[in-house]
């Protein structure tokens, strides 16, 4: 690994079925998730992705370069920055930034963000991890 | 407003979860994660269980919105395993007719911290 290696993307469409079955998991069974009535009088107009969901593409970006190391050590700070409408699709991104050796080993920063179809960010932040 | 009958630092509440094959398989599943590999916990699934059992005890309002989630697992934690979440009030603001409020939530087993989390939401005032 090294400095500017940038991860492989996650891509995928966030299903109404997916966001059902994740407040199901999650318990988090917020209206503004799941129900269309409640959410067409929202600001959002709307059903919206759980916050937290969009953080698991961040995670599944990382099993996938990372695996286990991201397991073991892993930190994740993230800040939400737009809902994203349930059926739409996302996409991750995730470059290392920086790389410090010492005599503990090799802690890694890495920035990532989701964005949607449109190119607008819907989350970002840094993961580090130890190896 | 939310949680404004605790201090700065209180502790709201404390329980156990337990991070087992068919919770790690719900939750791939429900996030449409195809990764079949259970020997550790990853950081969001971490988070994501302990935050069920919070809202369980703790409903967050409608109209509050989660503005930012920090995640740290500082020991490697093993599918199967049993933690107990100590869930804290770390900061409670009202700011431009809203209320930010952090909730910092300790990971342990036999008394070792394992990890922690911090919530960060916007709730409304009443």
């Amino acid at each position: 690994m090294i400095e500017e290696t940038k991860l492989k993307s996650v891509e995928k469409v966030i299903t109404k079925e997916m966001v059902i079955n994740y407040a199901n998991t999650s318990g988090d069974q917020n209206p503004i998730h799941i129900d269309e009535e409640y959410a067409k009088n929202t600001d959002f107009k709307g059903t919206i992705v759980h916050g937290m969901f969009l953080i698991s593409s961040i995670s599944e970006m990382l099993i996938k370069n990372i695996g286990l190391n991201w397991a073991k050590s892993g930190k994740l700070k993230i800040k939400f920055k737009n809902p994203l409408r349930v059926g739409e699709s996302i996409s991750t991104k995730g470059k290392i930034s920086k790389i410090v050796k010492d005599n503990n080993g090799t802690l890694i920063t890495c920035e990532v963000m989701c964005s949607d179809n449109d190119g607008n960010v819907l989350i970002s932040g840094t993961a580090h991890w130890s190896e | 407003m939310y949680l404004d009958k605790f201090k700065i630092k209180d502790q709201l509440c404390e329980f156990d979860i337990e991070l087992n094959e068919e919770y790690i398989f719900d939750y791939y599943n429900s996030c449409g994660i195809n990764f079949h590999d259970y020997q550790y916990v990853f950081p969001t699934e971490l988070a994501t269980l302990s935050l069920k059992y919070f809202l369980e005890k703790f409903p967050i309002p409608n109209g509050s919105i989660h503005t930012s989630q920090e995640i740290e697992i500082t020991t490697p934690i093993k599918i199967g395993s049993k933690l107990t979440c100590r869930a804290f009030l770390d900061s409670i603001k009202e700011i431009r007719g809203r209320g930010i409020v952090i909730v910092n939530i300790k990971y342990t087993k036999s008394k070792k911290i394992l990890g922690h989390a911090n919530a960060t939401l916007l709730v409304p005032l009443s």
